[in-house]
């Protein structure tokens, strides 16, 4: 039962000390910058492609 | 196709999609190779590794400003700043592309110039003067004057261009508003301006 506790506090605490990394103001900081970057390369990605076939223009 | 006026160029109804998920892939990649060639995935692949190198560039500049500016007054923790200042500036951009679609080319081109040719460049420049230079003052007014401007360019360089961004951000819809009367902005849409001659 104790060892069951003890590798439970370890746990809890491996844990604590992930959540102190993670959530550091430089990582959510450099999370926040990569998804943006992500959002706007998608962007560009989407005018490539816009660009690569004419537009459909329907017929008149 | 029964698309009688086609002049033969292809178009997305080459390219119909409703398939699974593994065809829609072989697709795209099909659509690139047959329109662009192979030159349609090298232009792709580079704007790939752009964003990538883009990202490492933040991070790297903020690091060697965080280095620099170590135990330097007024200017202490600077690398924070520019990076807090750039994930501001990406951010905001990226929520202004969605809000203003049409406009989407010109909110990326000018992140990139806020990021890289105001926060990045200048700053681990000016941190760098700054590290260069701190043993360099004494105790003169002219020194302690000098001293103490140098980290509010920093400030100035670093910080307040993501304040500036947000704010020019958000006036997007009025900064882009026409300022032409009625009359006027007819006359240029139907050419009856006289500039055609």
């Amino acid at each position: 039962m104790l060892e069951f506790g003890n590798a439970l506090i370890s746990f809890i605490n491996g844990f604590i000390l992930l959540l102190n990394n993670v959530f550091s103001p430089v990582f959510i900081l450099s999370f926040i910058m990569f998804i943006s970057l992500l959002w706007i390369m998608l962007i560009e990605l989407d005018e490539l492609d816009r660009q690569s076939s004419k537009p459909e223009i329907g017929r008149h | 196709m029964n698309n009688i006026i086609s002049d033969g160029a292809p178009n997305k109804e080459n390219f119909s999609s409703k398939k699974s998920y593994t065809s829609k892939i072989t697709n795209y990649a099909d659509k690139i190779k047959y329109v662009e060639g192979i030159r349609g995935f090298t232009t792709r692949t580079t704007l790939v590794l752009r964003y990538i190198s883009y990202f490492l560039i933040v991070i790297i500049a903020s690091a060697f400003t965080q280095a620099l500016t170590n135990d330097i007054s007024y200017a202490d923790g600077g690398g924070f700043y520019m990076l807090l200042s750039s994930a501001t500036i990406s951010f905001t951009g990226a929520i202004a592309t969605i809000f203003y679609a049409n406009l989407r080319n010109e909110i990326i081109h000018k992140v990139r110039h806020y990021i890289f040719g105001i926060v990045i460049l200048p700053g681990s420049l000016l941190a760098g003067f700054l590290n260069i230079t701190k043993n360099f003052w004494g105790d003169d007014t002219l020194s302690s004057t000098l001293s103490l401007a140098i980290p509010v360019i920093f400030l100035v360089t670093v910080v307040l261009p993501s304040f500036i961004f947000v704010k020019e951000m958000t006036g997007l819809r009025s900064l882009y508003k026409s300022n032409l009367d009625d009359q006027e902005a007819v006359t240029l849409w139907t050419r009856q301006d006289g500039l055609q001659r």
